[in-house]
């Protein structure tokens, strides 16, 4: 994990900002950005704001959602007192890799931090700069959430962190508060420059990241098992000690074979942090061909299992008696068989991406996660 | 003890008792915690019934209705008053498990109808809550026209209603899929809920629990097994997003392309190499019947490009109507193989094709995946000939069994009284 590098380097002890941030002192950068409000922003706009903070964040880095309900803050406590929040996502929304969205329900396109201002009632604006990231160059970011702050001559008295933990609890410094209220209160910032941890913004240079991944999942085996009776018992029992998606689908079944391609760039973004895709096909035993063909044309690397006889409902009950019998039908079980997510019909998979993200146990380079996203 | 023990435990009456207990218990905690299908219910629990849409309790009332059928009739309950027994069957036209079923059916609707049974079919489904490529397996959509089509082209008797609209009565019935069975007493009380048999193979079917159900209701005896899970396609739900225009953005985003064709490439195509059930359209910017059926071939690619199926159009134009061409194909979203005649000489590439037709007249082929020609007509084509031609030649183990020889029968059949 790239973030956890990062943190791990800056704990060892990092230096001042980074060498290339915009120079304390220096005229606020001008831009002109798209918002997930649909409107194109600019620096113009917010001239009669005493003070003028930006924050670099992004959707997926799990030290910005950390960061999200503090930003919200933020700009609630400041906006009447003349100062102004903007966010600006400079991630390169098409080159991150599957893999790295494993703390996040979406990615990073302007469709993706509207999903995410809506489900998170953001109201500051939220800008994108992935296309071009020439924003993040202007300021010199490289690792975010990076928050500069300016003065109503818009020169950057601040920039660096927005705290000094991104565990709320044990925060003792809110850096970026600090300078807000110097600029407002008409005095000196006291510490106007500080490191930054988080994740490295991706540069466009490494826009192939996300083709390379996928030309690596492409290449792994695609397996078809036949499951009878005593299989799918197991199955849901799940003693696998691993979250568990589990898919019913059929290749005539048209809601299947459309949400597919999702389930699986599903599983590839939490497979790493042992999320396990169980796939069911219902097809009779003689479509194995097809159903082989699916597989493999949707590039299924998790397992992958055929109903071993004719006999439907039998096996369906061996799964689970409770289970409905119409496809689709998906369930998330937990390590000790509990279900914690269902679904007949087509996914919605935001929603299931959220119960797969509430689910999952926080590691240790990510604590807080869990509780991020099983907050409402 | 587990939920789940609990529930196996006991004798299978009191499982409908518990059932219903446990239903309300998973309705007071949906309350409670705002959980829904589709959302993470609570911990330490197994899979929930579908809270959304709860299935008619065994004993419950029949629910009222009064919807269109395709006899250009408004029916409602009361109608069937003087019929013994009531079924209620919801199927649909695009449902490929619906149309498995739609001969025992027929045999249940004739074995039953002179025994004091009646039978209403009713059509859960809203066209508009149904995307292009979830109907591959079908000529037509779901809506009451195409439920009209369905039923003259298939010569069904039984009474076909329409729900789509507002989908009110298929909530009360809580239909999970098509097909779902439900089967009323004298006093219009629910004695049987759930599945026709339990194989949608037919020649594999060991019990047939509609039957069973209703022998024993004209028996005077209590129903064997009152409920059984219904297999099959799910209800297309109005309030649940359906990805319909979706669909349509995505179409209309991707690429167009036109290349050109000679004798020999013609020859190839003819010759069908890549053995799928082959559509070719010729056509001509300057042929307005071409222009005005474009429309349905393109859509029917769209309907059947997930399975073995592929469609070729090939512009006659000469090749300095290329820009034209491309316009047109660009204008209608042909995202599909498009060619374009390489030379002017158009009796030279029809000679190659090995067919001969006017110029500025559409000609249309399907061929087969053993190379046969299936289906040729030059002009005017009716689409659902076409279609019907297609799903009849796509074979059963590239999709599902039984569906071949239902569009085989259902094709040869035409004619039938």
């Amino acid at each position: 994990m790239r973030w956890l590098s990062i943190l791990l380097v800056c704990v060892a002890g990092c230096g001042g900002g980074s060498s290339r941030s915009l120079a304390i002192g220096s005229p606020a950068p001008d831009f002109s950005l798209r918002g997930v409000d649909g409107k194109t922003h600019s620096l113009a706009e917010y001239a009669s704001s005493h003070v003028l903070a930006v924050v670099f964040t992004c959707n997926h880095c799990p030290a910005s959602q950390l960061y999200e309900s503090r930003l919200r803050k933020l700009d609630e406590d400041y906006r009447n007192k003349g100062a102004t929040l903007i966010a600006v996502n400079s991630e390169p929304a098409d080159a991150i890799p599957l893999g790295e969205l494993a703390y996040s329900d979406v990615g990073d396109s302007l469709a993706d931090m509207k999903a995410r201002a809506s489900q998170r009632h953001l109201e500051y604006p939220y800008l994108y700069d992935g296309e071009t990231q020439a924003l993040a160059s202007k300021f010199g970011v490289e690792t975010m959430p990076h928050i500069f702050v300016f003065d109503e001559q818009r020169k950057l008295r601040y920039e660096g962190r927005i705290d000094d933990n991104s565990n709320e609890s044990l925060v003792k410094t809110r850096d970026a508060r600090n300078a807000v209220d110097a600029i407002l209160a008409g005095s000196r910032v006291a510490v106007e420059r500080t490191s930054v941890s988080g994740c490295t913004l991706r540069p466009t240079s490494q826009s192939a990241a996300r083709k390379e991944e996928l030309a690596k999942i492409e290449s792994e085996p695609v397996a078809l098992q036949m499951a009878d009776e005593a299989t799918l018992k197991k199955l849901r029992a799940n003693p696998t000690g691993k979250l568990t998606l589990v898919n019913f689908w059929a290749t005539w079944c048209g809601p299947c074979v459309t949400e597919f391609p999702e389930l699986e760039t599903t599983y590839r973004m939490y497979r790493l942090r042992g999320l396990d895709f169980v796939s069911i096909s219902s097809n009779d035993p003689e479509e194995k061909p097809q159903v082989i063909e699916f597989l493999q044309k949707n590039h299924a690397t998790g397992s992958n299992f055929q109903f071993a006889t004719p006999n439907t409902f039998e096996l369906q009950a061996a799964f689970d008696p409770a289970m409905p019998a119409a496809v689709p039908f998906t369930v998330l079980i937990a390590p000790n068989g509990d279900v914690l997510f269902q679904q007949l019909g087509e996914l919605e998979f935001l929603k299931l991406r959220r119960a797969i993200l509430a689910n999952l146990p926080d590691d240790k380079a990510h604590p807080g996660q869990q509780a991020y996203w099983s907050a409402q | 003890m587990s939920y789940q023990e609990t529930f196996m435990s006991i004798s299978s009456d009191r499982r409908r008792i518990l059932g219903v207990v446990l239903a309300i218990a998973a309705i007071v905690a949906f309350r409670l915690i705002g959980h829904a299908q589709g959302q993470a219910p609570a911990r330490g629990r197994g899979i929930q019934p579908n809270l959304e849409h709860p299935i008619l309790q065994i004993g419950s009332a029949a629910p009222d209705f009064a919807l269109p059928g395709v006899d250009g009739k408004i029916h409602k309950l009361n109608d069937y008053a003087s019929a013994k027994f009531l079924a209620v069957v919801f199927e649909c036209n695009h449902c490929p498990v619906s149309q498995l079923y739609e001969s025992r059916i027929e045999k249940l609707y004739h074995d039953y109808k002179n025994r004091g049974v009646a039978f209403v079919a009713i059509n859960p489904n809203n066209p508009k809550s149904i995307r292009l490529n979830e109907l591959g397996y079908t000529d037509v959509t779901d809506s009451l026209d195409e439920m009209k089509i369905r039923t003259a082209f298939r010569r069904i008797e039984w009474p076909y209603l329409y729900d789509g609209e507002t989908q009110g009565v298929s909530i009360k019935f809580g239909v999970v899929a098509t097909p779902h069975i439900y089967l009323f007493d004298q006093s219009r009380k629910l004695q049987y809920e759930g599945r026709i048999d339990d194989n949608q193979r037919e020649e594999l079917v060991k019990t047939q629990d509609a039957r069973n159900a209703l022998e024993a209701m004209l028996g005077g005896k209590s129903v064997p097994v009152t409920d059984t899970n219904a297999f099959g396609c799910t209800t297309k739900w109005m309030s649940k997003a359906t990805g319909v225009e979706e669909e349509w953005s995505k179409i209309q985003a991707e690429p167009v392309t036109v290349d050109t064709v000679g004798a020999e490439e013609l020859k190839k195509i003819r010759s069908n190499p890549d053995k799928k059930v082959l559509l070719v359209s010729f056509w001509s910017t300057n042929c307005a019947t071409c222009a005005s059926q474009f429309f349905d071939l393109e859509t029917t690619y769209r309907m059947y490009r997930l399975r073995a199926f592929d469609f070729i159009t090939i512009a006659t134009d000469p090749p300095d109507q290329a820009p034209a061409v491309l316009a047109f194909l660009k204008k209608q979203y042909a995202s599909g193989p498009n060619k374009q005649f390489a030379s002017a000489d158009l009796a030279a590439l029809q000679a190659a094709w090995g067919a001969k037709w006017k110029p500025g007249t559409p000609y249309t082929m399907v061929i087969g995946t053993d190379g046969n020609v299936l289906y040729q007509k030059e002009g005017t084509i009716d689409i659902l000939e076409v279609r019907r031609t297609i799903l009849a030649a796509m074979p059963d183990t590239k999709s599902y069994i039984g569906q071949q020889a239902y569009w085989q029968k259902a094709v040869s059949e035409k004619g039938r009284k």
